[in-house]
């Protein structure tokens, strides 16, 4: 068993308890994540059926899925996490959260990204993006590694 | 495409042949792009409308991703931002660099430098302690690996089954410390 500490879209959201990492798998404290998240664990129609909601969303969790330890209702992430758009990484004893957000890059659409001028690979010429003004143009990073 | 290697052309030429590839071809061997778009990661799509104005920064992306595609294919045809876009937009802050995380870009360009003086050994005790100050910057992560390890990278396929290892070993080294 391992401690994660939990990162949200890149910044610290520690939980305690904390999530833990247990044969491979991402157990979370259902709650405290779920809150942290923007969501919501409740029992549906008021039985012990568990569900995570979030907006009109509600994905119900199987009871063999959930596990109490110490008083504290813990899930995988797997149980719900993807329909619910996180994508999440463990490494180390991070556990690195997204919820689509990571995967920005710091600006928000209809602001002009900062200009560039690079190299052509083969001829040096440099290029700008806004040698691109009166097209659309998509800019793809890629590397050899 | 925009091709992140501190290495230089030589690296990245070969990958733009083998794909045959049509387009027009960018160098970026001091990670302009990584500092101006905090960029810790490829692949990396950047879509810009005619008034230049960002319409999607995406991180993961993959052109063979069927849905992707067909946002794409909209957005071009139609000028529309799917719903998509907007939404994981919405959910995004920017943020700037932390103190750390400008020192470990600041060690990059000078390892970079080092790369041309020729001057390998110096410039991988650079890139090391540019990963040190910002673990997470897989950009600076895996520029070290390439330059320390070139067979992994260079010779015949990307060796994924060694990058999982020299991960671990990495990982297993900083929960240590």
């Amino acid at each position: 068993m391992r401690v994660l500490k939990l990162y949200l879209d890149g910044r610290p959201a520690p939980l305690t308890p904390a999530p833990r990492l247990e044969n491979g798998e991402v157990l979370i404290p259902l709650h405290t994540f779920c809150e942290a998240v923007g969501a919501e664990a409740k029992a549906l129609d008021g039985g012990g059926q568990l569900a995570v909601c979030k907006g009109d969303l509600c994905i119900p969790l199987k009871q063999a899925e959930t596990v109490s330890i110490d008083g504290v209702v813990y899930a995988p992430l797997t149980a719900f996490g993807e329909p619910l758009g996180l994508r999440w990484q463990a490494e180390g004893d991070s556990l690195r959260v997204t919820s689509g957000a990571g995967d920005r890059t710091g600006l928000g659409i209809g602001e002009r990204p900062p200009d560039f001028t690079l190299p052509d690979l083969y001829t040096g010429e440099p290029v700008s993006v806004s040698d691109y003004r009166g097209r659309k143009a998509v800019f793809y990073m890629w590397a050899s590694w | 495409m925009i091709a992140q290697d501190a290495q230089g052309a030589g690296v990245a030429r070969p990958w733009v042949e083998k794909a045959e590839a049509t387009y027009r071809a960018l160098l970026d061997q001091h990670n302009v792009i990584g500092k101006a778009y905090s960029l810790k990661f490829v692949p990396v799509g950047i879509l810009v409308d005619e008034e230049g104005r960002l319409a999607r920064a995406v991180g993961g992306v993959n052109i063979d991703d069927e849905a992707f595609r067909r946002e794409l294919t909209g957005w071009v045809t139609t000028g529309t931002i799917p719903r998509a876009w907007v939404e994981a937009d919405r959910r995004s802050t920017p943020r700037a660099l932390t103190p750390d995380e400008a020192e470990a870009d600041a060690r990059f360009q000078l390892a970079v430098v080092l790369l041309e003086q020729g001057k390998r050994e110096e410039a991988i005790a650079e890139l090391k302690r540019a990963f040190r100050l910002d673990p997470e910057n897989w950009l600076i992560r895996k520029q070290l690996w390439a330059v320390e390890h070139p067979e992994a990278f260079y010779s015949g396929p990307v060796d994924f089954d060694w990058q999982k290892r020299q991960r671990q070993e990495e990982d297993a080294e900083m929960r240590q410390k």
